[in-house]
């Protein structure tokens, strides 16, 4: 494959979008992606995660560095706030009369894992991030795709990862929410909806060839089974309406990583890095063509790859300066 | 990009062989909607020397596709590369329209419904 130019010249920039998908802690191998647009210099407009996905998006908007995101992850990610059992929940799934079991249940209890997003976001709101994020839930009652926009971060981030029946739903606006998994797994629709010229969706995957054995293993089979047809689905419509490029990228992994293996990061991160490599061109090609396909701005002055300004930067055509936003929040 | 074409009794072969992007997807377009005009119904893509393919690639071929079905024509695509292989699979394209292993697969397949055929595992129930 012929390697784009680097861009040379001040071009406009299409407006960017990231989409993290599910993964769990897999999905920190999207902070190899952040190191890429950060040296390329190519700003986001938009963010939207799910599930594991959704915590990445949440401490990148939040202002960490990737290096600061692993740093955190490695210090605070730990066995013991995934594995704390809620004796009443889980004999209620035998009998009604040993426990309860009903749609604000869990298998397990979410105190210790809410209170770790609680440390790390505090009071901070969802709406406060840059560049804006959204991250995907899904209505435990109705089954349909719920994306928070605004509220607080800590709550929003459990909701997208409250992994049902695993975890609690969390409850938002009196609605029962739980993770973005069942219903957009790879939520790039909403990225299309909100007018994102170029998506770059990042789709964590467990190529996994053992036979699984076990209740749990069988059942997150079951889902990730479903989950890769619901994604697929959703690519396909998401491609039909979607006017420029989505740039598709999977991060393979050939065996099961659990949330709470945090010893893994250096290698989840080495997988991302591995694949952002293998799609660098694709990424930029998408940019490159969105911006020769648009009428060019004024003359500009040329920059090179040697001066630090060079690369690619936002300028927008002003026919009513006062209406503009900022584009250059990323 | 370049198209190859061959044409044998009712059927017209193209054989897509380069870059299949934003850089040559309306010119691709504008060629095969000229194929269509000219008359051709049955449409054969080998798809084995594809180099690379993205949405402007695929939405060529899916607007091609709704064109000829409109026109109760037929279309299968065969042999992919696999670069072509991994994108129609990631995008959920193979999902939607069986990708032919083989040109004579292909051929065998288009007697049937083409392009958003029956999958590979559909089974069909014979009633009296």
């Amino acid at each position: 494959m012929n390697k784009p130019e680097l861009p040379t010249a001040i071009r406009q920039l299409p407006k960017i979008g990231i989409v993290l998908g599910t993964g769990g802690i897999k999905a920190m191998a999207s902070l190899a992606l952040f190191e890429f647009l950060a040296e390329q210099k190519i700003p986001v407009d938009l963010m939207v995660g799910c599930s594991g996905g959704a915590l990445a998006c949440a401490m990148i908007g939040s202002g960490c560095t990737p290096t600061e995101v692993r740093d955190l992850g490695m210090q605070k990610l730990q066995k013991s706030l995934f594995s704390q059992f809620d004796y009443s929940s889980l004999l209620g799934i035998f009998s009604s009369h040993l426990g309860n079991f009903d749609k604000t249940s869990g298998i397990l209890k979410p105190d210790r894992w809410r209170g770790a997003l609680q440390e790390y976001f505090g009071d901070k709101k969802l709406e406060q991030l840059r560049p804006r994020t959204l991250l995907q839930t899904t209505d435990i009652d109705t089954g349909e795709g719920v994306v928070l926009t605004k509220g607080p971060l800590a709550e929003a981030v459990y909701a997208s990862c409250a992994f049902f029946p695993a975890f609690p739903p969390a409850k938002i606006d009196g609605r029962y929410l739980c993770d973005g998994i069942y219903s957009a797994p790879v939520p790039v629709v909403e990225a299309i909806k909100r007018k994102m010229d170029v998506i770059i969706a990042l789709d964590f995957k467990e190529k996994v060839r053992t036979e699984p054995k076990g209740f749990f293993s069988c059942f997150y089979r079951h889902i990730d089974n479903t989950m890769r047809t619901l994604t697929r689905s959703q690519m396909f419509l998401s491609i039909e309406m979607h006017h420029h490029e989505i740039v598709i990228i999977e991060v393979d992994f050939d065996h099961t990583i659990n949330p709470w293996d945090v010893h893994e990061l250096p290698a989840i991160v080495e997988c991302g890095h591995k694949a952002i490599e293998l799609h660098k061109s694709a990424i930029l090609s998408a940019i490159t063509s969105f911006s020769r396909s648009k009428a060019p701005v004024a003359e500009q002055p040329v920059g090179s790859i040697a001066d630090p300004n060079a690369g690619f930067r936002r300028t927008t055509i002003l026919r009513n300066p006062a209406s503009v936003e900022s584009k250059n929040s990323g | 990009m370049e198209v190859i074409k061959e044409k044998s009794s009712e059927m017209q072969f193209l054989h897509l062989r380069g870059r299949l992007d934003h850089e040559n997807a309306q010119v691709l377009e504008e060629s095969l909607s000229k194929l269509i005009e000219n008359g051709a119904r049955q449409l054969i893509i080998d798809c084995s020397q594809i180099e690379f393919i993205n949405n402007a690639g695929l939405r060529v071929l899916l607007g091609l596709a709704k064109k000829i079905l409109d026109l109760e024509g037929r279309i299968a695509l065969h042999s992919p590369s696999l670069q072509a292989k991994e994108t129609f699979d990631r995008t959920g394209f193979s999902m939607v329209s069986r990708i032919y292993d083989t040109r004579e697969e292909a051929i065998a397949g288009i007697a049937g419904s083409g392009l958003f055929s029956a999958s590979r595992d559909e089974r069909h129930i014979i009633s009296n």
